[in-house]
């Protein structure tokens, strides 16, 4: 354990690591403070850049460009009245109400404090649960991770807000795409109409982008208000700070730990947990009528809670490979890429890393009261950058990203194919992060899938022949029928109103 | 493009079935039970059914038109930007190797920038240094090598 504590130290602290830490970081509060760009899409655009760099590297990037952006979206949601991501979305009214009163500073001194803190505070619990985990998960075998795949799956599918039906169609589509191109079983070629750039399967990179970034560019392109935001001189965020955090400890504990939970809850990410200790936050306070005007304690909760979220997310990724949102989607996707398949497995054969991904974090959440500062007294300016040059650049980074990772045209022209894909699916309320799930996991569970049908011969029942196979079973059996029930209880409610 | 409850059903359900005939057809290996187009077939009957699933869902709700276009389509300058999106991307995908990157990252940075409001000369300023940014970024830093098209001479 000591060699491979030393051994990630050495890896965060080469100066290349940290240099990129440094700008994905700056690049995270950029995409955050910047109204409609999102943490997921930061996410999508740094993949193709991590693509050419070392795993530690790699995975440090997106863990602090993440970090940042979520707590970046504070920014505007308290300037402006605009949540610079959905994540901030649940408090932006209080954070706004902060700067009517005429204290804006005030409140996003709260707000970059709190993300830190819940920010470690996830980060430990990840620390302290991820390894524990890992042990008991090392005696799983092809049933049991055909089925912990299939609990993934279907977290991501019915979790999301709205029908878990359109969720499930985003599932299945990503599930197809993934079964494009050669198929490992068999050697066989599918569904590729005799086109050679698509038997080695729609690339992780083009789809990723065109899914998640196009239709925010469409959204940039057609948008016609340009709104001239107004932002206050600044007059200092650190004055009263610390009596602020000391009176308000117990909703921010309250909110490390909820936001930590739900962070871990496969399929619910920073914006949920945002909104769930928010309105806990006032369920809870003595003085609920306060919430709204510039009250300093859900503003501390949720915001704590968004960040804490983040280290919670990687749990279930990294010791089962079942994305806890978004990100961690992105994230599993390029572990695979660098050939590191996430599992209870890689706390053995590679704990070094793991260990990076601990101090990456912890650094990040660090770093971000330093530049998180830079940041909100330069937010005037950011504030002020036209549309047309956010959407400008934003263009030519997918078009290069989805170019670079194959220097392959093809590979722009199907970046743009999964955009028009992933904006109908916008366009009629069909979650995208279902199917980039499906596309990731796609392989690895038709895979557990066959094996564990051919090891039982056919016989359906070995899929749940193990115990903790049987169990896994129950729990996915469990939230078919939750959102089964969901479903149909929201149509009797349509249906009487 | 928002289709209503129903037809996005049907369509999710005519999608499901082209993949099931497609999966049917894909030849077995002998001396395996589960060829190539197993767990595809699978998939295509989960759609089907999910698509019946919103068909059902779609018809006890309030039906909307059938389809609804964007609100973004009335307003021919929108429609015309995304119009202008989807071109760029296609011109790269089709003529990327000619062009070359700095001179498509160039032309991409202004006509957006301009596009999009913004002055002509301020943004042919940004546009210049912003694509030699991001070729130093991805040749020297990244070590990727972009199409140097009508540049070629000059790289």
């Amino acid at each position: 354990v000591n060699e491979a504590l030393l051994a990630a130290f050495g890896h965060v602290f080469a100066p290349y690591t940290l240099m990129v830490i440094l700008i994905a970081s700056m690049l995270g509060m950029l995409l955050g403070a910047l109204p409609g760009l999102t943490a997921v899409m930061g996410a999508a655009l740094l993949v193709p850049f991590t693509f050419f760099m070392e795993p530690v590297p790699a995975i440090a990037a997106l863990v602090a460009m993440s970090a940042m952006a979520i707590f970046a979206g504070d920014i505007p949601a308290a300037l402006v009245r605009i949540p610079g991501t959905p994540a901030s979305a649940a408090y932006a009214e209080e954070a706004y109400a902060f700067t009517r009163k005429g204290e804006p500073w005030r409140g996003l001194g709260i707000c970059v404090a709190t993300s830190a803190i819940g920010g470690v505070f996830g980060t430990a619990a990840l620390i302290l649960a991820a390894p524990q985990l890992a042990k008991f998960a090392t005696s799983f075998s092809s049933p049991e991770y055909f089925w912990l795949g299939m609990l993934g799956l279907s977290c991501a599918a019915f979790l999301t807000t709205g029908s878990p039906l359109k969720g499930l169609v985003s599932l299945l589509v990503g599930l197809v795409l993934a079964s494009v191109g050669i198929d490992i079983a068999t050697g066989l070629s599918r569904f590729t109409f005799g086109s050679t750039e698509l038997l080695g399967g729609i690339d992780f990179v083009p789809a990723l982008t065109g899914l998640f970034a196009i239709p925010e560019l469409v959204r940039l392109v057609t948008s016609r208000t340009d709104v001239r935001p107004v932002v206050p001189r600044y007059t200092g965020m650190f004055r009263g700070l610390g009596r602020d955090l000391w009176r308000w400890r117990l909703p921010i504990l309250r909110g490390n730990v909820v936001g930590t939970l739900i962070g871990a809850l496969p399929g619910a990410g920073a914006d949920i947990a945002a909104w769930v200790s928010y309105a806990m936050s006032r369920k809870l306070s003595r003085t609920p009528e306060k919430f709204g005007t510039g009250h300093a304690e859900g503003l501390a909760e949720a915001g704590a809670s968004n960040n804490s979220a983040l280290g919670g997310a990687w749990v279930p990724t990294i010791v089962f490979g079942i994305p806890g949102d978004s990100i961690t989607a992105i994230v599993i996707g390029v572990l695979i890429l660098k050939g590191m398949e996430p599992g209870p497995a890689i706390f053995l054969k590679t704990p070094d890393l793991i260990y990076a991904v601990f101090i990456t974090f912890l650094l990040a959440n660090i770093l971000m009261v330093p530049l998180g500062w830079l940041v909100i007294r330069g937010a005037r300016h950011i504030l002020s950058v036209p549309r047309g040059t956010v959407a400008a650049f934003i263009l030519v980074a997918c078009i290069i990203g989805s170019y670079a990772i194959n220097n392959s045209l093809f590979d722009v022209g199907m970046m743009l194919a999964m955009g028009a894909l992933g904006w109908f699916m916008e366009e009629n309320d069909i979650p995208v992060a279902p199917a980039i799930l499906g596309l990731v996991l796609g392989r690895l569970v038709e895979f557990n899938f066959i094996q564990t049908m051919i090891k039982g011969e056919g016989d359906l029942l070995a899929l749940i022949s193990r115990p903790i196979a049987a169990c896994i079973a129950a729990l996915v059996l469990l939230v078919w029928l939750g959102a089964a029930w969901s479903g149909l209880a929201g149509r009797g409610e349509a249906a009487d109103g | 493009v928002r289709l209503n409850g129903p037809a996005l059903g049907l369509l999710v359900v005519a999608g499901g079935a082209a993949l099931l005939v497609a999966s049917l057809r894909l030849p077995g290996v002998p001396g395996q039970d589960y060829g190539a187009g197993f767990f595809p077939s699978i998939l295509a009957v989960a759609l089907v059914l999910a698509g019946l699933g919103l068909v059902i869902g779609g018809m006890s709700r309030h039906l909307d038109a059938l389809v609804t276009p964007p609100p973004w389509m009335r307003d021919p300058h929108a429609t015309a930007n995304v119009a202008l999106l989807v071109g760029i991307i296609a011109l790269f995908a089709a003529a990327g190797d000619r062009i070359g990157f700095i001179p498509f990252a160039v032309g991409v940075l202004f006509a957006l920038q301009w596009r999009l409001g913004i002055p002509p000369l301020r943004a042919a300023v940004i546009a210049v240094p912003g694509a030699v940014l991001f070729h130093l970024l991805f040749v020297i830093v990244l070590r990727v090598p972009l199409p140097p098209g009508l540049l070629e001479r000059f790289l």
